[in-house]
């Protein structure tokens, strides 16, 4: 069963998809990161600061390297943690998610988000963050 | 008395997605999955079902579920020489946030670009068994 939203993905017109800073918006996580490659910005989300944003998806994020995640609301994930997070089956790469590196997300929301990367982060996730419903 | 309360008019964005997630058919266009998932949530359809795509390019960053009833037939499904890079195993068992739901579509002679696929363990074992992308072109999958 998927995780389904009813809210609209936000404006990409309204983004600048280069910014470091993000501050209090709404927006749909492949709608950013298509406008990042479309600027130039390359094929991974780096060195930016997410805060108080509601970030939608559908997507899957890789979490690489510097990833931190600091009084982030996961969403609906049935009370259980496992149920956001994706384990790739190769070792190598990871097609189809939204790679993210060096990145702090600070009191956001995700909506409709998923999680993958390496085994150690995903074994982090499950153990330490709690989730309500 | 009747009672007459105002229905907010739909606007022409609005209605252009349900027009979208109404049809059943889609040929030689390019598709925007996660756009295309959220034109159905939008229309309270939890899952994109029932739809044949053909000679079509389906466009990611996605990572799809491929749910009961899902055909691939003829289908590049990725730039790879590993299938298992296109390959996630859910971790839980319960639900899948963050992914598009698909059941019961047909995708024929489509190329994927930049999309992920996950399912149950017996989809991932059997997806993960195509050798190459020119296998996964010659070759048919069904969910």
């Amino acid at each position: 069963m998927t995780d389904a939203a009813t809210a609209a993905a936000g404006d990409p017109r309204q983004l600048d998809p280069l910014a470091r800073e993000f501050t209090g918006g709404r927006f749909a996580l492949f709608d950013l990161y298509r406008a990042n490659v479309q600027s130039g910005g390359g094929a991974v989300l780096e060195g930016r600061v997410f805060t108080d944003c509601v970030i939608e998806g559908p997507a899957v994020m890789l979490a690489l390297e510097g990833v931190r995640f600091e009084g982030v609301n996961f969403g609906q994930t049935g009370g259980d943690m496992r149920n956001m997070l994706f384990r790739p089956m190769s070792g190598q790469m990871a097609i189809g998610s939204i790679p993210v590196r060096n990145c702090t997300f600070r009191n956001c929301q995700f909506q409709t988000l998923g999680i993958t990367g390496p085994d150690e982060l995903l074994n982090v996730l499950v153990e330490q963050v709690r989730t309500t419903d | 008395m009747t009672d007459q309360t105002p229905t907010p008019a739909m606007s022409a964005e609005e209605a252009a997605g349900r027009a979208l997630v109404a049809r059943t058919s889609f040929e030689k266009e390019a598709v925007w999955l996660p756009s295309l998932a959220v034109q159905h949530w939008n229309a309270g359809q939890t899952a994109i079902d029932g739809k044949t795509f053909t000679d079509c390019l389906i466009e990611g960053p996605a990572v799809m579920a491929v749910m009961n009833g899902t055909v691939f037939d003829s289908c590049t499904m990725g730039t790879t020489s590993d299938m298992r890079n296109l390959l996630y195993r859910p971790v839980g068992r319960d639900r899948m946030a963050g992914v598009v739901g698909v059941s019961n579509c047909r995708f024929v002679r489509c190329r994927f670009a930049q999309v992920g696929f996950t399912g149950s363990d017996e989809l991932l074992d059997e997806l993960a068994g195509i050798q190459t992308v020119t296998a996964a072109a010659s070759g048919s999958s069904r969910a």
